[in-house]
């Protein structure tokens, strides 16, 4: 049940800061005009969001999938660090 | 193949639980939007008052400015959707800012009387239309709830194509029999068949509302301003601050003229005026997406008080174009008739996958369970099917009767309609929860059988546009909705005989190679 309760959170509350994440990537490190990389991003973000559910309920362990998940998410947000104010 | 096997169970559980806990949103979402493909063609059966008269564009749009300085003095903004072939009559939009008088007022306006158009207050295929993603709650609840919903449907998409092959109908086979087998060959059978449609739509249909969902990108990228940011991407107009010094209107007609030069002679679809009457008024125009897929068509801004061509959306950038189309696609508003049929029968069939999903759920557990009393939670979800799968049609039913039978001067009679459909749901929840399941099923579908197969016999005493009317004289609209409604009264009248058939007369069949028995939906 534990396990269960993690994977429900991992893929609710977890994949919408993920879904944040990768916006935030996606508008401050585009190449190109601001307002693409905003869309791209935000419409991008729903295959993402589904992939990650998918994913963090088929990996063996609930706490793996938390955790690469909470990988996943701090990878954007060094990416959206690192390319800087937009 | 254990990994294989183990991944197929696990997705399993997840399509089964995520499909149970967003099935009924996602079934009355989908059937409510399916029909907003005919969103306009409802809206006109619903004011058979009205005549199919269409005016000649310019001179439509300057009788709808005429009216709008009449009704929209003070105002901030003004919209007009223009009339077309599928909807004779103009939509006449006014936006004021706070003071006297009613912040938002909209009118139909009939450009051949040049008034308001004199058919029964109702709000037509709209109401099922906003419902599909707006569920008639407050606050934004609704959208939120079915944009959750939408992700769910996505992941319940793919988790259903991974389990498809053999799991699938493995996990459900506690004890074969023919009810539970239909179900599953129906749910297969409409998933995979319009597998492309179902991804499509459910993908675009998280587009047009996805800055509500997830607005971090516009607030980083255009901190504070997101007007600029639609700007940017030729979704709206920022609304120009007011000179305070009024100045009349320039003339419509040859900015009309020029639009449509300018589009290759498509026709003007919006007129959208901010500051109308004022030294900063401005004129957006917008081609027709009736004949376009893109919902980013040709946009053209003028100076509302010299006619000067301010901007123009020629090049947009592929992004911009990506997004636009998508969105267009979901509306499908650019579709010829043929093409809106195959959507409209895609819509179906993904009502009807989401539909047999639920049943299919039950009828695993009934048959797993037995003999055993039945649980709580299975009743709750017996229950919760017949009052969305039977009581969502029973409520639309009640919908279109009470357009022809409440007086045509009855005030507020737009919001009645609405209290009849909810109110005939509700009481189709009540008496789901009353009845004994079978019976429920029964009484139910057959209530919603009666109440649209009879439409076109309500239709016929209480208009003069009756069925023998519409089809001897063309009139499509009427004898298209006349003949839909009576076809799915007899569906639904088929669905009510085949729940009424005992089960004990059901011949047991053994489970044979997977063949599709029928469509059982």
């Amino acid at each position: 049940m534990p396990s269960l309760l993690l994977r429900l959170l991992a893929a609710t509350a977890g994949t919408y800061l993920l879904a944040m994440a990768w916006v935030t990537a996606f508008a401050r490190a585009w190449p190109g005009p601001p307002a693409d990389g905003v869309l791209l991003g935000t419409m991008t973000s729903f295959l993402a969001g589904m992939l990650a559910i998918l994913w963090i309920f088929a990996t063996g362990s609930a706490w793996r999938a938390s955790a690469g998940l909470a990988l996943l998410t701090a990878a954007l947000w060094l990416i959206a660090l690192l390319a800087g104010a937009p | 193949m254990k990994a294989l096997a183990q991944l197929r169970v696990s997705m399993a559980g997840l399509h089964i639980w995520g499909g149970l806990c967003f099935g009924w949103l996602l079934y009355a979402v989908f059937l409510t939007g399916t029909l907003s493909y005919y969103r306009d063609e409802i809206s006109l059966w619903m004011r058979p008052e009205l005549q199919t008269r269409l005016v000649e564009p310019s001179e439509a749009a300057q009788r709808a400015i005429r009216r709008l300085e009449t009704i929209g003095q003070g105002a901030y903004r003004w919209l007009i959707e223009m009339p077309d072939a599928r909807m004779p009559v103009a939509s006449l939009a006014v936006w004021r800012e706070a003071g006297p008088g009613p912040r938002f007022q909209r009118e139909a306006f009939d450009p051949a009387s040049r008034a308001p158009s004199p058919a029964r207050a109702t709000h037509g295929g709209d109401f099922l239309y906003y419902f599909h993603f707006d569920l008639h709650m407050p606050w934004r609840l609704g959208r939120f709830l079915v944009g959750i919903a939408a992700m769910a449907m996505l992941v319940a998409i793919a988790s259903g194509v991974i389990v498809h092959r053999r799991i699938f109908a493995d996990f459900f086979t506690f004890r074969p029999g023919r009810a539970q087998r239909s179900w599953l060959d129906a749910h297969n059978a409409a998933g995979v068949l319009a597998l492309p449609y179902h991804v499509m739509i459910t993908y675009t249909g998280l587009v047009p509302l996805m800055f509500l969902y997830l607005p971090q990108g516009i607030d980083l990228a255009f901190p504070g301003q997101r007007a600029s940011f639609f700007a940017a991407t030729g979704q709206s107009l920022p609304t120009p601050p007011a000179a305070g010094r009024p100045a009349p209107l320039v003339d419509l007609a040859p900015l009309v003229a020029e639009a449509m030069r300018r589009w290759g002679g498509k026709e003007v679809g919006r007129i959208d005026v901010r500051r109308p009457l004022d030294a900063h008024a401005r004129i957006e125009l917008t081609a027709s997406d009736a004949s376009h897929l893109s919902h980013g068509r040709g946009r053209l801004v003028f100076d509302g008080t010299d006619g000067r061509l301010l901007s123009s959306d020629a090049d947009a950038s592929w992004v911009v174009a990506t997004e636009r189309a998508m969105y267009g696609l979901h509306l499908a508003r650019f579709a010829d008739p043929a093409l809106r049929a195959l959507l409209f029968l895609s819509g179906v069939a993904g009502t009807a996958m989401v539909g047999t999903g639920l049943l299919l759920w039950a009828a695993a557990r009934r048959r797993k369970a037995g003999e055993a009393p039945q649980r709580t939670g299975h009743r709750l979800v017996d229950i919760l099917n017949v009052a969305t799968i039977a009581g969502l049609p029973v409520a639309i039913g009640a919908f279109f009767w009470a357009n022809r039978l409440l007086p045509a001067a009855l005030p507020g009679r737009a919001g009645w309609e609405v209290d009849a459909f909810f109110a005939a749901w509700a009481a189709a929840a009540l008496h789901a929860a009353l009845r004994p399941r079978a019976a429920a099923w029964v009484e139910q579908l057959a209530a919603a059988a009666v109440l649209l197969a009879c439409l076109p016999l309500l239709n016929a005493l209480a208009t003069g546009r009756g069925l023998h009317r519409s089809l001897t004289a063309g009139d499509w609209v009427f004898a298209g909705f006349d003949l839909c409604a009576l076809a799915a009264g007899l569906l639904l009248a088929l669905l009510a005989l085949r729940a009424g058939r005992p089960a004990a007369v059901r011949t047991r069949s053994r489970p044979g190679p997977a063949r599709p028995r029928g469509s059982g939906a």
